[in-house]
């Protein structure tokens, strides 16, 4: 071993003893005040998916402010590099044990909440996955909630909703990449064929396409009427606005997830008018309307998908944790409790007894660059 | 405590995967960047045996080693066919169609929705459920498979292997057919990239797709470029730098709207100062 290669090693042992010091300090020193109640996040705060990590996460933190126990909450967010299922397990595992958190907020995607939900219920833990919406976490542990409805009532909704309007002869474009629109897919494809319409075209992309020009092409070459689409929001508006450009006047149908959000408008301009798509809403929509006019007052920008959903969770959870006495058991209770017909700001929340929610929908279109509901 | 064992884990597993790729990389100078496909093989053949099919997880273990061995066969021998920079592209390319096929042959792998409930394994009514005998478990995997490469770069066919690195012509007209040695060793390597898949998806009960894109395998190459090629130790020591490194950076007190990314530059920094200063790695003998 020359003197270089013991330079490096030495350089790297004192990196590794730093690291440790850091740890331990973190361990004993910390937030000492008793009273503070600890919250783990974990979220995609760097990668692909960082937009929405970022937006849920800002969300988090607005219901924390708006809540009102500001003082008596710390919130920790760790990332997981864009729902990698090892990085959200290393992530738990730091927050349960280091940190000693109450109750978890996370993930956005279903995985990485799949991954998670073995740890907090071995460690009797709340997990509120606040946008995960894959029908695989409905029975994911006793202490598994969610506040977006699982994708399965949407996409049926909006299946119903075209079949009812006259459409027989359905294309499916699909992100293949992302779980939830893949499940999306299903969900149309078997509610659509249940009421006797027909899947004429299937075509996929991946999340990071940003030309579906071949795709629209081999849809507009089919006798298809209508076009279900589930994609992220930056793709679709692309998609509209390629099928305008390449003359497809098919009806394009979408779920909320895809298209509820200002982007779609933004980026396909007009080719967005008479998008169809589900919408999860309270009556009035003023926790939604509050929502967003507080979001934009704090961060300058508008709520990005999910953040809604984000809020909620926060505002429920930190709602219940105060109503209980503590422990995981009383916070669900009290989960429960206040998440029966609570009006939020991704609509109606009633938990059921999986930890799943229902939520009153509409169907909401794009007419002169706005939404608007379909009577 | 649960959360140093677990890093433990998770460095068991990269250091199996940076062992057995060091055989291919460091010793026989094959830059493969496919590894990522037999760690996934080994995964999915887990997820599915132990859910589908209620198999013990050691027998998953053995069918895993088996399909990766035998997935590693065919690709090594299509590989066969190209060398330096272009064995690195072609190799690319197999961990692209293997990813894409565990994304979309979906009514085997689940496609993007992964597979959840994974189970423990289990030996003789001992359920390895907590964390502390999962790492034991691990860390005996981790030794077995150390100790058999240490095996196979110290015998004769080790020696051939090097050759075959530092000059394949020379090799050859002594008469050695360095095909089959480097196909041999190219299926050692997927072989015990299977286990290090099958201990994953069973340690994390849940896999899907994301686990295995080029980036894992690009991730396991610099663990070797980092701890050093041919060197088994350094595959152990880039494994333990790699896995602790950006664990550390989450207690280093950045301000929390710019933690997360501040970690990844920093982390990309480090990487790239020990590259500028170390570019055989911690204690590399070859260097790319």
């Amino acid at each position: 071993m020359n003197k270089t290669t013991k330079t490096i090693l030495g350089l790297v042992v004192l990196i590794l003893i730093i690291g440790g010091i850091y740890f331990l300090n973190q361990k004993t020193s910390g937030p000492v005040s008793d009273e503070t109640i600890k919250i783990g996040v974990i979220l995609p705060l760097t990668g692909e998916l960082a937009t929405y990590g970022e937006g849920v996460k800002n969300a988090i933190d607005l219901a924390v402010e708006k809540s009102g126990f500001k003082d008596k909450i710390q919130i920790i967010a760790e990332d997981d590099h864009g729902c990698l299922s090892p990085d959200a397990v290393s992530a738990a595992q730091k927050l349960i044990n280091l940190d000693k958190v109450t109750a978890i907020i996370g993930s956005l995607c279903t995985g990485s909440s799949l991954a998670i939900a073995p740890i907090t219920e071995q460690n009797k833990l709340i997990l509120i996955a606040p946008t995960a919406t894959g029908k695989n976490l409905t029975d994911a542990g006793e202490y598994v909630f969610r506040t977006i409805a699982s994708d399965a009532d949407k996409s049926i909704a909006v299946a119903n909703y075209a079949f009812e309007k006259g459409f027989r002869k359905v294309a499916l474009l699909f992100d293949s990449s992302q779980d939830a629109l893949v499940s999306q897919r299903d969900d149309v494809k078997e509610a659509f064929t249940k009421l006797g319409g027909q899947v004429v075209v299937e075509e996929s992309f991946v999340t990071k396409d940003r030309d579906l020009r071949s795709q629209l092409i081999k849809v507009k070459n089919t006798d298809a009427d209508v076009i279900f689409i589930s994609a992220i929001p930056e793709t679709l508006g692309v998609a509209l606005k390629e099928a305008e450009t390449l003359g497809l006047t098919t009806q394009f149908i979408s779920t909320e997830t895809s298209a509820g959000t200002q982007m779609v408008i933004d980026l396909a301009g007009t080719s967005s008018e008479n998008l169809i798509f589900p919408f999860a809403t309270t009556p009035e929509n003023v926790e939604y309307n509050n929502f967003i006019n507080d979001y934009k007052t704090a961060y300058g920008v508008e709520p990005t998908v999910y953040a809604a959903e984000g809020y909620d969770a926060g505002m429920l959870l930190i709602k219940s944790l105060f109503a209980s006495d503590g422990t995981t058991d009383d916070i669900k209770k009290e989960l429960f409790k206040i998440g029966n017909n609570y009006y939020g700001a991704s609509g109606v929340i009633t938990f059921d007894q999986n930890g799943d929610v229902q939520k009153p929908m509409v169907i909401k279109t794009i007419k002169n660059g706005q939404f608007v509901e379909v009577e | 405590m649960e959360y140093l064992i677990h890093i433990g884990i998770l460095f068991a597993f990269y250091a199996i995967l940076g062992v057995s790729l060091n055989l291919v990389v460091g010793y026989t100078g094959l830059l493969s960047m496919t590894h990522a496909v037999f760690y996934g093989l080994g995964a999915y053949t887990t997820a599915i045996l132990l859910t589908q099919f209620g198999v013990n997880f050691f027998l998953s273990v053995i069918l895993g080693i088996i399909i990766a061995g035998v997935v590693g066969l065919f690709i090594g021998i299509v590989l066969s066919r190209f060398k330096g920079d272009i064995y690195a592209l072609a190799s690319f390319g197999f961990n692209i169609i293997v990813f894409s096929i565990f994304l979309n042959w979906q009514s085997l792998t689940n496609g993007p929705l992964g597979i959840a409930g994974i189970k423990k394994p289990s030996l003789l009514g001992f359920e390895f459920s907590s964390n502390f005998s999962f790492l034991i478990l691990s860390l005996v995997v981790l030794l077995l498979i150390y100790l058999l490469s240490q095996f196979i770069v110290k015998s004769s066919f080790g020696r051939v292997l090097k050759a075959i690195r530092e000059d394949e012509q020379a090799v050859q007209v002594f008469g050695y057919q360095t095909i089959y040695y480097k196909l041999t060793i190219f299926v050692i390597g997927a072989c015990m990239a299977a286990v290090a898949g099958s201990l994953f998806a069973s340690y994390i009960s849940f896999v899907d797709p994301s686990s295995f894109v080029l980036m894992e395998s690009i991730f396991v190459l610099a663990i070797i470029i980092l701890g050093g090629l041919a060197n088994l130790r350094g595959a152990l020591l880039g494994a333990l730098f790699l896995i602790l490194l950006p664990e550390i950076l989450r207690f280093v007190g950045f301000p929390s709207d710019i933690a997360a990314q501040m970690r990844q530059v920093i982390y990309g920094l480090i990487l790239i100062f020990l590259m500028l200063y170390r570019p055989q790695g911690l204690m590399g003998e070859y260097k790319l």
